[in-house]
C-alpha cells in the first residue's frame, strides 16, 4: 500500500501530459491525488504509534555500492507529513480547479512530479534516497514559480532555487561523510537512518553533522535571517504555489530538524539546544513584529508563517515531551493553515485579479468567504479548539519547562528568558492576524468594490477538510498526540527530569 | 452524556443553529432558538444544583483526554461545585433575561441571526469556563469569551471604530491571557498537573518558595486584570460600549468581566498560600474601584458611566479576595449581576426611546416620560449604591467589613472602598438626575417619538429590578444572622469550598455596626451632593472649564494615551522603521536583489551564479563542498 502511494504519482505524472487540456486530466490528477490520500489515510488509521518505529516498509535495491536502498515506510516522524503531503494536493487542485493553469497538462505534471518527490522525502528511511529527493522537490517547484507565478516570477524563481540550494550543499557534505563514518565503522558504506543513528560520533563530528544539517534546514523553513527568499518566493509564486511552498515544503525544513538534526547528532544537539531556543524565538519575533504593519496581504501572511515556523524549531528543542508534540502537531497546524489563508487570497485573486488586494469588507459582500477566512485566522491566532492552540499550547508548556530546567541547574536564566519573549508572540499573532481580518473581512469605507461571487459549494467542498483537521486536532489533540508519542519518548532529553525532584534536594 | 454536559452544550447547538441557517430562517425562529436553548440550560443547570444539594458532593463528567504524554494529561471534564453552581445560575440565568431583552432591542437589524448565535456563543464559552476542571478547559472558556466579546463589539463591523474597538478587547485580553498561560506553565512545573483541586491541594499543603508563589499569583491576577478589566488592563472596557447595548448587560453582569473573580476564587486554595500574591491582589483591586468611581464621575454618556461603575465593583470583588474574603466577593459578583443587568438594560430602554442618543448632557427629565424605565433604573442605582435593604447593599458591606476586619485588611484598604463608595452614589445619582429630572434637552424631533419600552424588554427590567431587591436576603451579615436567629444559605453553600475570612480579635460587633452605619451614611451623603450639584432647579450640567485634574481623570488617567502613542506606536514604529528598513531591506539587497552592491566576493559569486553559466555553478559548488568535507573530515 506504501508502494502504492510511491510509484502512483510518479506514473500519473508521465500519463497526465498525453491526455489534453480537457477535464480529463484535471479528472486524472484529482483522481490520483485522492487515491493517494485514500491510501495515506488508512497508512494512518493503521499506524501504530506506541512503537512509532518504521512501518508498511518498501525496499528496493538503489546503489548497492554505497549500501543505499530505495527504502520507504511510515514512522513516528513522517507519519503527520505524509497525511499534510497527501491533504494539501487535492485541495489545492480542487481550488485551482477553474483556472487557466489548472487546463495546462504542464501544471498537473509539474504538481504530481512534486507531490511525489515530497511523500518521497518524507517517507524514506535511507539518507541517499532522502537527499536525491529532496533536492528532487526543487525541480518542479521551481517551474511551478517559474511557469505559472506573478509579477516577479523568474527573480523568484531564481533566488528561491539558489538560495535553498546553497543550503542544501553542506547537506550533502554531511550525508556523506556519515556514510564514509559508517563504512569506517561498520566495515561497509550504508545511509539507512537506522545504522547512522547507531554510530559513535564524538563531540567534533557530531557538532559538523549537526551545523549542516541545521543550515540547510534553516534555509528551507525558513528561519531569520536565511528568510530572504520568502517574501519574494510567496509573493511571485502563483497562489496554488504559495500554498504548497508555506505548506508542505516549508515543512521539509522542519522535518530535517526532527528527522535528521536530533537522532543523528544526539549530543551536539541538546549542547546547542539552548542556541536554538534563542534562535527560533528571534524568528518568531522578527516574523511577528514585521507582520503588524504589512499591507499586500499575501506578504503579511508570509510573515505570519516566518513566525509560526519558529514555533516548530523552539518545541523540537525544548527537547521536552510536551514541546517536541506541540512541534509535531505545529507541523500540521501550520501547513493547513497556511494552505487555507493563502488559497482564500488566490480565490479572492481569481475573482478580482490583483485589485483583491485593496478588497475590503468581505462580511457584507460575501458573508460565507468572510466565515472560512475568519476561521482560518482564528487557527492562526491559536484560538483555544482549534489546532493552533494545541500546537503553541504545548511548544511554549515545553520551552519554558526547558528554560525552568536550565535556570534550576545554574545553566542561566536566557532560554527561560527567550521562552518568555515567545509567549509575546501570542500577543503579536493576535494583533497582526486581526488587524488583517480587520481591514479584509470587516470594514466597509470602500464601497465601490464589488464581489461578484461568493465561495461556490466547490471550494467550500475542498476547503472543509482543511477546516475538518483544524477543529479536530484542536479539539482532541490527544487523538494525535498518540501517533507520535514513541517517537517523541526516543527524543525528550531529560534536562532535569522533573521540577518537583529538582526542588526536593534543594 | 450527563445533564452536566448539556449545560454547555445546549447554547453551542444555539450557536450552530442561528449560525448555520439563521439567515434562512424567519425571525421567530430565530428568537426562539436563540432564547430557548440558554433557557434550557438554565433548567439544567437547577437539575444538577438539586443533584449537587441532594448529595452535597461535586458533580464530575470527564468527556475524553484532552491532551497526554508522558508526565502531562489534561482531561475535557466538566466539574460542578458551589462555586460552579453560583457562576452557571448567574450567567444562565441572568443570561437568558438578556436573550430575551434583546428579542424587542435588536427587532429589524439587519444582524438578527448572527447577533444571537454569537450570544449562544458567549454563553457557551463562559458555561465552559466555570464548568472547567482544570486549567487547560477554563483557559478554552477564557479565551472563547475574548472571542464572543470580540464579535459582539464590532457586531456593526461597517463602523471602523467599533471594530476597532472589538480588536482592542481581544488584544488586551490576549496580553492577560499571556500572563495567565504563564501561571499555568508554573503551575504545572511544581504541581504536575493543571487539575484545579488537585492544584490548590498541592500548593496549599506544600508550597515552594515565597518567590515562586508570587509569581504564580501575581500573574493568575495579570489574567484576571485582562478579563475583569482591572488596572492596568481595564482600558477596553470602556470602548467595549461599542456593541449593542444588551451585550454591555451581557459583558458586565453575567459574563466575561466576572471571569476574573471566579478565577481567584477558584485558586482561593494557591492564593491563601501566596502571602504577597494577595496583597497585590487586594490593592490593585481597591486601586481600580477608586480609579473606576473617579472616572465615572467625569462621563457624560450614560453607558460609559455604567461601564466604570462595573469596573469599580468588580474591583471591590477583587479586593475582597485579596483579603481573603473570597465568598464576600462572589456575593457581589451575584448580586452585582442582578443590577448591573438591570441599569444595562434600562439604559438601554432609554437609548432605545430616545433613538440611540447616549449623551447625558441631550436627556433630561425623562421621568415623566418613561416612568417604567425610571423606577427600574433607580431601583438598580439604590442597590448598586449599597443601600438597605437592597441586594448591593449585603454584599458591598460584607466587602467593606472584610477589607477592615481581616487578617488582610486595613484601615488603608477600608477607606478606599468607603471613598468609592461615596463616589458611587454620587456619580450614579449624577446620572440619575441628568437622565431623567430636570427640564428635557431631548432634541425635539427624537421627543415626538419617545416611548417606554415595548413587553419583552419591560418584563426582563421587571424581574432584574425585582432581584436588585430581594437578591441580598440570602446573604445576610453575621451581626443579622445572629440577632433575628437567621441562616445564610448563600456562604452555607459555599462554606465548604471558600471558607469565610476569620476577623481579627479586635474587631467586634460594635465596630460591625458603627461601620456600617457609616457605609450608609456615606452612600446618603454621596446622593445628597449629586443633589446640591445636578438635582436643584437650575444646576449647571455642563460644568465649568475642566481643570488639570478633570482633564486628568476624565481621560482615564492617560493609560489609552499611553498605551496608543507608546506601546502601539513604538511596535509600529519597529516593525515599519527598524525591521522592514533597517533589516529586512538590506538583507534582501545583500543576498538577493542586487549581489552587485554586496561587495567583491559576493559580486562574483552572484554574478556568476546569476549569469545561468552552469558549469561555474557547478564548479562553486564542489568546491565548497570539498571545503566543507575537508573541515569535516578534519574534525572527524
Amino acid at each position: 500500500m506504501l508502494g502504492t502511494t510511491l510509484w502512483l504519482p510518479w506514473v500519473a505524472a508521465l500519463v497526465v501530459p498525453f491526455l489534453g487540456r480537457g477535464t480529463l486530466g484535471r479528472g486524472v490528477t484529482l483522481a490520483t491525488m485522492l487515491a493517494i490520500l485514500w491510501l495515506v489515510a488508512k497508512l494512518f488509521l493503521a499506524f501504530d504509534g506506541t512503537s512509532g518505529l518504521a512501518q508498511f516498509g518498501v525496499h528496493l535495491p538503489f546503489i548497492a555500492a554505497l549500501g543505499s536502498t530505495l527504502a520507504f515506510a511510515l514512522d513516528g516522524y513522517n507519519v503527520f507529513l505524509a497525511l499534510l503531503t497527501a491533504v494539501l494536493f487535492p485541495v489545492v487542485l480542487a481550488c485551482t480547479w477553474r483556472t487557466d493553469e489548472a487546463a495546462r497538462p504542464l501544471y498537473l505534471a509539474l504538481l504530481l512530479l512534486l507531490e511525489a518527490a515530497l511523500l518521497g522525502t518524507f517517507l524514506a528511511q535511507d539518507l541517499l534516497v532522502f537527499f536525491v529527493l529532496w533536492e528532487a522537490v526543487l525541480i518542479p517547484m521551481v517551474l511551478l514559480i517559474l511557469v505559472f507565478g506573478g509579477a516577479q516570477r523568474r527573480q523568484a524563481a531564481i533566488s528561491f532555487f539558489l538560495y535553498t540550494m546553497a543550503g542544501s550543499i553542506v547537506l550533502l557534505a554531511a550525508v556523506i561523510y556519515l556514510g564514509a563514518q559508517a563504512s569506517a565503522q561498520f566495515g561497509h558504506w550504508s545511509f539507512a537512518y537506522s545504522s547512522l543513528e547507531a554510530l559513535q560520533l564524538d563531540g567534533g563530528q557530531q557538532t559538523f553533522v549537526f551545523l549542516a544539517v541545521v543550515l540547510a534546514c534553516a534555509v528551507k523553513s525558513p528561519l531569520f535571517p536565511f528568510h530572504a527568499w520568502l517574501p519574494l518566493a510567496y509573493r511571485g509564486a502563483s497562489p496554488s504555489g504559495t500554498a504548497l511552498m508555506a505548506g508542505v515544503l516549508s515543512k521539509m525544513g522542519a522535518y530535517g530538524f526532527l528527522r535528521l538534526a536530533l537522532p543523528l547528532a544526539p549530543d551536539a544537539a541538546a549542547y546547542f539546544a539552548p542556541l536554538l531556543i534563542g534562535w527560533a524565538v528571534v524568528s518568531i519575533v522578527y516574523g511577528a513584529v514585521l507582520a503588524l504593519r504589512q499591507r499586500h496581504y499575501k506578504l503579511l501572511v508570509a510573515y505570519a508563517s516566518l513566525s509560526h515556523m519558529g514555533y516548530i524549531v523552539l518545541g523540537a528543542f525544548s527537547l521536552q515531551p510536551t514541546g517536541l508534540h506541540g512541534a509535531m502537531v505545529q507541523i500540521l497546524s501550520h501547513g493547513v493553515v497556511v494552505a487555507g489563508l493563502f488559497l482564500l487570497l488566490g480565490l479572492l485573486e481569481q475573482r478580482r485579479g490583483a485589485a483583491y488586494l485593496q478588497l475590503h469588507g468581505l462580511a457584507t459582500r460575501a458573508p460565507r468567504f468572510a466565515v472560512v477566512t475568519m476561521l482560518f485566522v482564528l487557527a492562526s491566532l491559536a484560538l483555544p479548539l482549534t489546532s493552533g492552540f494545541a500546537a503553541e499550547f504545548l511548544v511554549l508548556l515545553g520551552a519554558f519547562n526547558a528554560g525552568l530546567a536550565h535556570w534550576h541547574a545554574g545553566a542561566g536564566a536566557g532560554t527561560l528568558v527567550a521562552a518568555l519573549v515567545a509567549a509575546t508572540g501570542v500577543v503579536l499573532g493576535a494583533t497582526y492576524m486581526l488587524r488583517f481580518a480587520r481591514t479584509l473581512v470587516f470594514d466597509d469605507s470602500n464601497l465601490p468594490e464589488r464581489l461578484d461571487r461568493d465561495l461556490t459549494m466547490r471550494e467550500l467542498a475542498a476547503l472543509a477538510p482543511l477546516l475538518l483537521l483544524v477543529f479536530w486536532i484542536g479539539v482532541r489533540p490527544a487523538a494525535w498526540m498518540n501517533a507520535t508519542e514513541a517517537t517523541v519518548g526516543q527524543l525528550a532529553r531529560p534536562v532535569i527530569a522533573t521540577m518537583v525532584g529538582a526542588q526536593h534536594d534543594e | 452524556m450527563s445533564t452536566l454536559t448539556l449545560i454547555p452544550l445546549l447554547p453551542l447547538l444555539g450557536f450552530l443553529v442561528n449560525g448555520l441557517l439563521g439567515r434562512q430562517l424567519p425571525t421567530t425562529v430565530v428568537s426562539i432558538v436563540g432564547c430557548a436553548f440558554p433557557a434550557l440550560s438554565f433548567v439544567a443547570t437547577c437539575v444538577v444544583f438539586r443533584q449537587f444539594l441532594g448529595t452535597g458532593s461535586p458533580l464530575e463528567d470527564t468527556l475524553f483526554t484532552w491532551a497526554a504524554t508522558r508526565g502531562f494529561v489534561v482531561d475535557a471534564a466538566f466539574y460542578f461545585d458551589a462555586i460552579t453552581a453560583v457562576m452557571c445560575l448567574v450567567i444562565t440565568g441572568i443570561g437568558t433575561l438578556i436573550h430575551v431583552y434583546s428579542i424587542g432591542y435588536m427587532h429589524g437589524d439587519a444582524g438578527y441571526a448572527r447577533y444571537f448565535a454569537y450570544l449562544n456563543l458567549f454563553l457557551f464559552f463562559m458555561l465552559v469556563l466555570v464548568l472547567g476542571k482544570n486549567l487547560v478547559m477554563l483557559f478554552i472558556g477564557w479565551e472563547g469569551v475574548g472571542l464572543a466579546s470580540y464579535l459582539l463589539i464590532g457586531f456593526w463591523f461597517q463602523d471602523p471604530a467599533k471594530t476597532a474597538a472589538g480588536l482592542k478587547a481581544f488584544v488586551v485580553n490576549r496580553v492577560g491571557d499571556t500572563g495567565f498561560l504563564l501561571a499555568a506553565f508554573l503551575i504545572w512545573a511544581y504541581a504536575g498537573t493543571l487539575d484545579f483541586q488537585q492544584v490548590n491541594s498541592y500548593f496549599g499543603m506544600t508550597p515552594p518558595t515565597a518567590g515562586v508563589m508570587t509569581a504564580i499569583g501575581v500573574l493568575l491576577l495579570v489574567g484576571a486584570c485582562g478579563k475583569s478589566a482591572q488596572i492596568p488592563l481595564h482600558v477596553w472596557l470602556p470602548d467595549a460600549m461599542a456593541g449593542p447595548t444588551p451585550v454591555s448587560a451581557l459583558i458586565h453582569a453575567a459574563t466575561m468581566v466576572t471571569a476574573g473573580v471566579y478565577l481567584l476564587s477558584r485558586m482561593s486554595g494557591l492564593f491563601l498560600a501566596a502571602e504577597h500574591a494577595m496583597t497585590v491582589v487586594a490593592w490593585v483591586g481597591a486601586l481600580t474601584a477608586l480609579a473606576g468611581a473617579t472616572m465615572g464621575v467625569t462621563q457624560y454618556n450614560l453607558k460609559k458611566v455604567l461601564a466604570y461603575s462595573t469596573m469599580s465593583q468588580i474591583g471591590l470583588m477583587v479586593m475582597a479576595c485579596g483579603v481573603g474574603a473570597f465568598s464576600a466577593g462572589m456575593f457581589h459578583l451575584y448580586t452585582h449581576a442582578f443590577f448591573k443587568a438591570c441599569l444595562f438594560l434600562a439604559a438601554g430602554a432609554v437609548l432605545h426611546a430616545l433613538a440611540g442618543e447616549e449623551d447625558m448632557r441631550n436627556m433630561g427629565g425623562l421621568a415623566r416620560r418613561l416612568p417604567f424605565t425610571f423606577g427600574v433604573f433607580l431601583l438598580g442605582t439604590l442597590a448598586l449604591c449599597g443601600l438597605p435593604p437592597f441586594a448591593g447593599f449585603f454584599s458591598k458591606d460584607e466587602i467593606l467589613w472584610a477589607a477592615y476586619a481581616s487578617e488582610r485588611g486595613s484601615v488603608a484598604l477600608w477607606l478606599i472602598g468607603m471613598t468609592a463608595s461615596f463616589l458611587t452614589a454620587f456619580y450614579m445619582f449624577r446620572a440619575v438626575f441628568m437622565t431623567f429630572f430636570g427640564a428635557s434637552r431631548v432634541d425635539p424631533h427624537v421627543s415626538a417619538h419617545i416611548h417606554d419600552a415595548p413587553p419583552t424588554m419591560a418584563s426582563v427590567l421587571a424581574v432584574l429590578a425585582l432581584g436588585s431587591i430581594v437578591a441580598g436576603f440570602v446573604g445576610l451579615p453575621a451581626l443579622w444572622r445572629e440577632a433575628f436567629g437567621l441562616s445564610a444559605p448563600f456562604y452555607d453553600l459555599l462554606a465548604p469550598v471558600l471558607g469565610h475570612f476569620e476577623p481579627r480579635a479586635d474587631a467586634g460587633h460594635t465596630a460591625e455596626v458603627a461601620l456600617m452605619v457609616l457605609a450608609v451614611l456615606v452612600g446618603l451623603a454621596g446622593i445628597a451632593v449629586a443633589w446640591l450639584r445636578y438635582g436643584r432647579a437650575g444646576a449647571d450640567l455642563r460644568g465649568g472649564k475642566p481643570g488639570l485634574l478633570h482633564e486628568t481623570v476624565s481621560r482615564g488617567y492617560y493609560f489609552d494615551a499611553f498605551y496608543d502613542k507608546v506601546v502601539v506606536r513604538t511596535m509600529d514604529w519597529l516593525s515599519d522603521t527598524v525591521l522592514a528598513r533597517r533589516i529586512e531591506a538590506p538583507l534582501t539587497r545583500t543576498s538577493l536583489e542586487r549581489p552587485a552592491d554586496a561587495g567583491a566576493r559576493m559580486n562574483l559569486w552572484f554574478t556568476r551564479l546569476q549569469s545561468g553559466d552552469l558549469q561555474t555553478y557547478v564548479i562553486y559548488a564542489l568546491i565548497g563542498l570539498a571545503i566543507v568535507l575537508g573541515f569535516g573530515v578534519a574534525h572527524g
